[in-house]
């Protein structure tokens, strides 16, 4: 359940722990709550966190993508039942 | 084995149920839609683009972003219906292969064509989406994880419940085929929708309205009723459209009686 690769952004960040940290995060930190994460939806806890913004290219593919093939099967469908040699 | 311990299996089963409910009501409504004529198919099909417009509308510039992926979560609302829709399908498909081969009655048979075309459509298309949300997310496009594994298998075995039933030209012997290829096929929907449970899976469970946030509840909702309407009334005029093909074939009639007269008042 790992992530086959790290986004860009995540390998340029440095992460440096503060002098302050504790040796070991607490049983109640790591503690999984349960149930759905407000926000969010069950399961997605294997991402990183992704920057608000990114990735609207992806998004309107898929959304132009759906909508021109169910269109596209739509008039489809209706080609078929107008073309000549076709059951009606 | 006391009672308590089946309690677990129980709730699992009680928690499937509304989705099977659901599979069955689309398959009755499916078919009596299709005796119902043109009309019935034309106004489902615009409530289901109406629905859906107003579904993607919503989770794409209303809902908030996903509170761990942003934006990109908003793919949820294209995908997640999608997948239901097309999985409703091959139930679909599956129970009409169950009847043609009880029957034989040519009516069934168009129900498979119909349900597995559109069903294999929409299959498609959550592959693509399916891809577009993982490489933002997982960083590729494609993993052969068993959920993705599955689903693509999915593609491939009903395709070839088309391509079998094409390849065979006695009536008799096609609508066996398809009947049989169908219900072969039907064996792999369970696989994917457990795949998650049974395997060690990059790719979430089953998203729900109990499984996602209130704010998302009410797009994932609309547009889940927009797909499942604009599918049925596609699978209803492709059914009908086959019927009429293969009435023209057998030269009988082949839809059941009690259909009959309902297809004759609503045509």
């Amino acid at each position: 359940m790992i992530p086959l690769s790290s986004p860009s952004w995540a390998q340029d960040a440095t992460v440096e722990a503060p002098a302050d940290a504790p040796a070991a995060l607490s049983s109640e930190t790591v503690q999984d709550p349960g149930g759905v994460p407000e926000g969010g939806f069950l399961g997605n806890d294997d991402f990183g966190a992704i920057p608000m913004g990114t990735g609207w290219e992806y998004i309107w593919a898929v959304y132009i993508v759906t909508w021109l093939a169910l269109s596209g099967y739509g008039i489809y469908l209706f080609l078929r039942r107008k073309s000549p040699g076709s059951a009606q | 084995m006391k009672w308590v311990e089946l309690l677990p299996m129980l709730i699992k089963i009680g928690r499937l149920s509304p989705v099977l409910l659901l599979g069955l009501s689309v398959v009755y409504g499916l078919i009596r839609l299709n005796a119902l004529g043109r009309t019935v198919r034309i106004a489902l099909g615009l409530l289901g683009l109406a629905l859906l417009m107003t579904g993607h509308v919503w989770g794409l510039f209303f809902a908030p972003p996903e509170f761990m992926m942003g934006d990109v979560g908003r793919i949820l609302y294209a995908h997640v219906p999608t997948a239901w829709v097309s999985l409703v399908l091959y139930l679909a498909a599956l129970i009409a292969a169950v009847l043609t081969l009880w029957n034989g009655k040519p009516y069934w048979e168009s129900w498979i064509v119909g349900a597995v075309e559109v069903g294999l459509v929409l299959n498609t298309l959550l592959c693509f989406q399916g891809a577009m949300w993982a490489k933002p997310t997982w960083g590729v496009y494609w993993d052969w994880d068993p959920r993705l594994t599955t689903t693509a298998i999915l593609i491939a075995l009903f395709g070839g419940v088309l391509i079998l039933r094409s390849l065979v030209h006695a009536p008799d012997k096609r609508r066996m085929v398809t009947g049989v290829s169908a219900i072969i096929a039907f064996v792999n929907v369970p696989i994917v929708y457990y795949a998650t449970t049974w395997w060690n899976s990059l790719h979430q469970g089953f998203s729900s309205p109990d499984t996602v946030s209130n704010p998302m509840h009410w797009p994932l909702r609309i547009s889940a009723f927009g797909v499942l309407f604009l599918a049925m009334a596609f699978a209803g005029e492709r059914a009908r459209q086959e019927r009429d093909k293969l009435e023209h074939e057998d030269g009988a009639p082949s839809l059941p009686q009690d259909l009959e007269k309902i297809s004759l008042e609503g045509a």
